[in-house]
């Protein structure tokens, strides 16, 4: 049997209700950091850590105590490797679980902004 | 008030994003300017060393090869790219659909790429001929297709990763400049040679620019 429609905007608009109300309290998005990292990653699937440091602009423990909360929840995965002459860098790849999770944050942000600021709220950017 | 929040957080994730895109678009045209420079000397000493027909399948596969180098190096993700920066910005309906999109941006890919290619082989083809006439008509085709291609890479919803430069300019400007002048009677034979140079200081203008991609601040 089809899924209520009815029944599918009422869990998204829950789910959007909890993320608004969740503001504030520690998960994997609810530092902006984060989110624009795996933002880039849902972009490109793997980088490195040099690169991310330079995009950032955080200081080198900020960045690794972020990416250390998104590999604690399986969004991403580091691992040593040599890019050609570059030599050993971190590497860093974006997971289906990870990929699933950002797509969906990033819907509710947008479904958010949608809702409370209206079309013109994403306009400006 | 929790909105705004969110919709701060959404402006610094889309800025951490563009930086990351624009610096491997970037980095990877730096790449494939590079690595085409190799060419045109090339194929100027197998032409003279070798018979026509195998230095233009040498001088093709290397094409090929630098442009897959490049594509490892940022330039196959570019579509993605754009796709999760638009979404961002409320201009895509849904993020990515890899099984979905990922067949819309080959075939985008492969239209951009044969529209570009095709005058080219046109050329070569019309060049070992004896034809300068036609050489010339498919040159003037590929200035037709190329206007076509940045008209439309100037749309408003279209592309803000990548960006056109004097560099990329140069090079393709330097193209068709140097492909009219070989086909000038008297022209000396090492004519494309002078490509190289051009495409050598094209490549590295990109690749010493695309980490100040990496500074990019709101507008």
């Amino acid at each position: 049997m089809p899924p209520d429609p009815k029944e599918e905007e009422g869990a998204a608009g829950k789910e959007a209700g909890d993320l608004v109300s969740g503001i504030g309290i520690p998960g994997p998005f609810s530092v902006s950091t984060r989110v624009g990292i795996m933002t880039a990653l849902l972009g490109f699937r793997r980088t490195t850590f040099t690169e991310l440091l330079l995009a950032v602009k955080t200081p080198k423990s900020s960045l690794n105590k972020n990416l250390g909360v998104l590999e604690d929840f399986e969004f991403i995965k580091q691992r040593k490797g040599f890019l050609g002459v570059a030599g050993p860098r971190t590497i860093i790849e974006i997971t289906p679980k990870g990929e699933e999770a950002i797509k969906r944050h990033l819907e509710l942000m947008r479904a958010i902004a949608d809702r409370y600021l209206g079309p013109s709220g994403l306009a400006g950017s | 008030m929790e909105a705004q929040v969110l919709q701060h957080q959404r402006v610094e994730a889309e800025l951490i994003a563009a930086r990351l895109f624009r610096f491997r678009a970037r980095r990877s045209v730096g790449v494939l300017y590079s690595l085409l420079s190799i060419l045109p000397l090339t194929g100027v000493i197998l032409a003279a060393t070798v018979p026509v027909p195998f230095a233009v399948v040498a001088v093709a596969g290397g094409a090929v090869v630098a442009w897959y180098v490049a594509r490892s190096s940022g330039l196959s993700g570019i579509s993605r790219m754009q796709y999760s920066l638009d979404f961002l910005k409320g201009e895509k309906g849904m993020t990515y659909d890899s099984n979905k999109d990922v067949w819309l941006a080959r075939r985008t890919n492969l239209g951009w790429f044969l529209a570009s290619a095709w005058p080219w082989f046109g050329y070569i083809v019309a060049i070992m001929e004896g034809s300068t006439l036609f050489a010339a008509i498919f040159m003037l085709i590929f200035v037709g297709e190329f206007a076509v291609m940045v008209g439309l890479s100037h749309l408003p919803k279209v592309s803000s990763i990548f960006e056109w430069r004097l560099e990329d300019w140069a090079f393709v400007m330097g193209d068709v400049g140097i492909a009219f002048a070989a086909i000038i009677p008297g022209a000396p034979s090492w004519t494309w040679v002078l490509a190289t140079p051009l495409f050598v200081l094209c490549g590295v203008k990109s690749l010493y620019d695309a980490p100040k991609e990496l500074a990019l601040v709101a507008s």
